[in-house]
């Protein structure tokens, strides 16, 4: 057994410890118990009036406590971090500033001092005009429906596929297929963005064929008989109808181009291409009627109970194991243009986007196109080469990601870089200037420009100046005094 | 600038879509590769028969075989269908002799006519010669809903090779008191004739067995001269036994003509069988020379049907090719074939012993959904040759023959097979065409028609080579039979 001998001024440090530890827990359970509850909301209206006497290091001592969430309501901590923004602005703190400012951006990443309020200082409006409020990812999901458009590429069948009788048609009815997508936005510079997405495609069409004999007059009815009436027509005799369902996957890839001239509402426009993957088809409803011209009689031979499998599938059939390949090409390529409207929400939109996509390849597999004799003994239809075009209409909602940066033309760092480099670019022009008079006045003008960097950067970064236009700026006063050379006539004679 | 770039961007992104679409035109044109494989149907809505065909010198084709969708009665016309090397109809012609009222002293009533297509020829011209049967089907007046069949006699038709107009017509001894039924011809060029065979009920006197109540058919052949179609021999030739005998195939030889069937006698026990025959005759006068009987040596009782030939002019050959009914050691339904010279003597191993012949069971190589129904039960499992024809490549020399082959009850496709020089069948053959129902509950009947060589010139050469095989035949899309022309390629397949 091992005795334990604990001595007074450890028991006494124990116990400190452990009172100290209660109010301590009891403090924070009251804390996480009301959100957004400092008991005296972080001493803001105590900052305010600190600020209005100049008493700016106070108002900075709240920052701790602003910066803890569930100190204030949302509209509260704003409140804080813009006074004390504006307080480190006052002392020239440009760098304590900036940061102050990233972490309001981070509580409302929409905020705009207002340039309006006269309570907001002009530095605080520069600063905020410095930060870009674009997301830096979005997410979004979508659905809707659309309609296909076919366009044969080459004419197969087993009618007469000679001349130019318009007897297929596409187009039998009008009927709308179905689309869900989700999607990833990445802005690039200006008002571009790169889109990437991956669409559930369901596309259908309406087909219809009268299957057409005679290219020409030459038939049994130009010698008269029963069909005479028919002369100088081409003999169509059989009216093959379906409907063809299609299932894809397109991963597409677009530049958008967002318009943003308008408040509360961003259209925008796109284009791109896509790989598209088919993982089903068939032919449903397939029917084919025949009718005598004359008396009327005719007969109809109608679709089978379930839908006729365009991909590959085995037969299922008692000692049949065989497998039917696929009439229809796995891959495609296509182009998508689109345009759309995305209506704020809060930080995110919903958004309202009409694509169109034309895939280039053929959709059939030529290579598999007398494989089902469902179709060509029973129904008497052989596969043409076609294409596809969609029209989709869908509606959809954009969670949109925000991390506060600046924007490029303001952005210190940037700047600072591309000014170095011009000064070092025109460094090395004056060393090879011959006019010692002019090479004096370069290197002094340069000199100057470079004690003025610090200055001109710490402008970008208030956002009072365009980093651009301080460097064109500067570029255009050394070219001046580049162009200030005397010019000499010589006079021969 | 940026507000120039986004617009250029925008303006180029459209116009691209613009351009892309308005640069894709629909094409309505059959596409070249057509030729490689193609079906094609022919016909209208009623029924349609596909029988014979041939390649023309455009490199088209052209079809004949009959058609009733072109009338309100019955009654079949004879059906040609020119088409080019794709399949595409040209033109179509249906020819049948019109309808008509006949006196018979007091009697009226009313005459139609029963035309079917058997054979078609183009000639150096750019004629055509058909060749069919036409039977008379009386009504006791017009819109009788039945009749009586009278005659049936063989009837040529010269027709325009463009437009298919009738130039002449002729119907061979029309009103003899006889049936004469062509089942084949053949176009002799060097003595400007054509040659036709076929069933005749004029029976041969003084057969060698005597006459049976059976004996209902004889072979005839008659050669006429094809322009004036006057007959050329001094008497109709016959040839048969004591049953009911087919000619299927003739062809032109040097100084003779050789003519292949079947002819039907009674065994010991009254039973009939029929066995293959093989005939040579005298051009002149069309006397038989020589006269062989295969599948029989000791009259066994052997039953076969067809007796289809083929002629090589370069081997001096003739391959001849029928369907097993019931013949011993051999499964009822196969394809047999043997080979003569043209003296009827048999070449290599094969003899009159049906032991010899080459021989293709039904039940191999079927298709899984074939095999699948024939396992469901009812089957019939059945080949009948219908056609046979050289396949001239050198490097690929053998036989392309046609059959219909009976699944189960009233369900056929058409089986297309390729015999190899060594008279075995070529991998992956026969390749099977039509539908077939899994379920056995839909009866589609296909039938075979005739089977051919596609050949082409090899272009910058005057050689040729062989594209595929061309077939037509009889098949049936669920609602009517149609005429159908499959084109295939070398392998036997569409795809």
């Amino acid at each position: 057994m091992i005795k334990v001998i604990v001595s007074y001024p450890v028991i006494r440090t124990v116990l400190l410890c452990l009172v100290c530890s209660m109010i301590t827990t009891q403090s924070t359970i009251a804390q996480k118990g009301k959100r957004g509850t400092s008991p005296d909301n972080c001493q803001l209206d105590e900052a305010k009036k600190w600020y209005e006497q100049g008493e700016l290091e106070k108002v900075e001592s709240i920052e701790a406590c602003v910066d803890n969430p569930k100190s204030m309501s949302r509209e509260k901590r704003i409140e804080g971090l813009q006074l004390i923004t504006e307080s480190y602005l006052y002392r020239d703190k440009i760098g304590a500033a900036d940061k102050t400012f990233r972490k309001l951006l981070k509580v409302n990443p929409l905020y705009v001092a207002d340039s309006t309020n006269p309570d907001i200082s002009y530095d605080l409006i520069y600063l905020s005009r410095s930060f870009s409020r674009k997301p830096i990812i979005s997410l979004y999901i979508g659905g809707g429906t659309n309609f296909s458009l076919v366009e044969q590429l080459e004419n197969y069948g087993v009618d007469n596929t000679s001349g130019s009788a318009n007897h297929e048609s596409y187009l039998r009815n009008v009927v709308l297929g179905a689309n869900a997508n989700i999607g990833l936005i990445v802005p690039l510079i200006y008002n571009f963005e790169f889109v990437f997405d991956a669409t559930f495609g369901y596309r259908t069409y309406a087909f219809a064929d009268s299957l057409y004999l005679s290219a020409n007059l030459n038939n049994p009815t130009s010698a008269g008989g029963d069909l005479a009436g028919r002369a100088g027509g081409p003999l169509l005799y059989s009216t093959l109808t379906f409907n063809e369902n299609q299932f894809w996957i397109d991963v597409p890839l677009m530049l958008r181009y967002n318009i943003t001239k308008f408040k509360g509402f961003l259209p925008y426009i796109y284009a791109g291409g896509a790989a598209n993957f088919l993982i089903g088809a068939n032919l449903s409803g397939i029917q084919r009627s025949t009718e005598e011209e004359r008396v009327g009689r005719g007969a109809v031979i109608q679709a089978p109970t379930s839908p006729i499998n365009l991909m590959e599938h085995s037969n299922m059939l008692d000692n049949d194991n065989s497998t039917i390949p696929a009439m229809r090409t796995v891959y495609n390529v296509s182009f998508i243009a689109g345009a759309g409207v995305k209506f704020r929400v809060g930080r995110d939109f919903l958004f309202v986007d009409f694509r169109y996509t034309r895939m280039f390849l053929n959709n059939v597999d030529v290579n598999n196109r007398y494989v089902n004799q469902d179709l060509m003994y029973r129904y008497g239809h052989v596969d043409n080469d076609y294409r596809m075009d969609n029209f989709a209409l869908s509606i959809g909602y954009v969670k949109a990601f925000y991390k506060p940066r600046k924007k490029r033309t303001y952005n210190p760092i940037v700047i600072n870089n591309k000014y170095n480099r011009w000064l070092e670019k025109e460094r090395n022009y004056i060393k090879k200037e011959t006019d010692e008079d002019l090479k004096r006045e370069l290197n002094s003008a340069l000199k100057e420009m470079e004690r003025q960097k610090p200055s001109l950067i710490e402008d970008v970064q208030k956002g009072r100046a365009k980093g651009e236009k301080i460097l064109t700026d500067k570029q255009k006063e050394l070219e001046a005094l580049k162009n200030k050379r005397v010019k000499v006539e010589v006079k021969y004679e | 600038m940026l507000s120039n770039l986004s617009k250029y961007a925008i303006i180029v992104a459209f116009l691209s879509a613009c351009f892309i679409h308005s640069s894709c035109t629909k094409s309505e044109i059959s596409p070249a590769n057509q030729e490689l494989a193609f079906i094609k149907y022919y016909g209208h809505v009623k029924e349609n028969e596909g029988k014979g065909l041939v390649q023309t010198s455009d490199l088209g084709y052209i079809l004949i075989g009959s058609s009733n969708s072109y009338t309100t009665e019955d009654e079949s016309d004879i059906f040609v269908v020119k088409t080019d090397s794709l399949g595409n109809e040209q033109w179509s012609m249906s020819y049948r002799k019109p309808s008509e009222s006949v006196q018979s002293g007091a009697q009226t009533s009313y005459n139609r006519y029963d035309e079917d297509g058997i054979a078609i020829f183009e000639q150096t011209d750019g004629t055509y010669l058909l060749v069919g049967t036409r039977t008379t089907v009386n009504y006791p007046f017009e819109q009788a809903p039945t009749g009586t069949e009278l005659e049936t006699k063989t009837v040529i038709y010269s027709i325009d090779g463009v437009t298919g107009a009738v130039l002449a017509e002729h119907v061979v001894r029309e009103n003899s008191g006889f049936d004469e039924e062509a089942t084949a011809a053949v176009i002799d060029t060097a003595m400007s004739r054509i040659v036709i065979t076929g069933m005749t009920t004029r029976l041969r006197a003084n057969k060698p067995n005597g006459t049976s109540i059976y004996d209902t058919k004889d072979i005839f052949i008659i050669a006429l001269d094809k322009t004036t179609f006057a007959e050329t021999w001094s008497d109709f030739i016959m040839r048969g036994l004591e049953g009911e005998d087919a000619s299927r195939s003739i062809h032109v030889l040097a100084n003779e003509y050789l003519l292949t069937g079947t002819v039907q006698r009674l065994d010991a026990n009254g039973n009939l069988y029929s066995s293959l025959l093989t005939v040579n005759l005298l051009k002149a006068t069309g006397t038989p020379t020589n006269v062989r009987y295969w599948g029989n040596p000791n009259d066994e009782g052997n039953d076969f049907e067809g007796g289809y030939s083929a002629y090589d002019p370069n081997r001096q050959t003739i391959t001849v090719v029928g369907s097993a009914k019931n013949v011993s050691g051999v499964t009822n339904g196969s394809i047999v074939l043997f080979q003569v010279n043209e003296s009827l003597n048999a070449t290599g191993s094969f003899s009159e012993d049906p032991s010899t012949f080459m021989t293709y069971k039904p039940t191999e190589n079927l298709p899984g959904a074939i095999l699948g129904q024939i396992s469901a039960g009812g089957a019939v499992n059945k080949f009948t040759a219908n056609h046979i024809a050289i396949n001239p490549d050198d490097n690929d020399y053998g036989f392309i023959i046609s059959s219909t082959y009976d699944i189960v009850t009233s369900e056929s496709n058409v089986a297309i097979l390729k015999i190899k020089e060594d008279y075995t069948m070529d991998t992956g053959w026969p390749y099977f065409f039509g539908y077939h129902d899994p379920t056995s509950t839909t009866a589609t009947a296909d039938a075979a028609g005739a089977v051919i060589p596609v050949v082409k010139t090899v272009t910058g050469t005057t050689s040729t080579e062989i594209t595929g095989y061309a077939f037509t035949g009889t098949f049936n899309l669920g609602t009517n039979n149609m005429i159908g022309l499959v084109k295939v390629k070398p392998a036997g397949t569409l795809n």
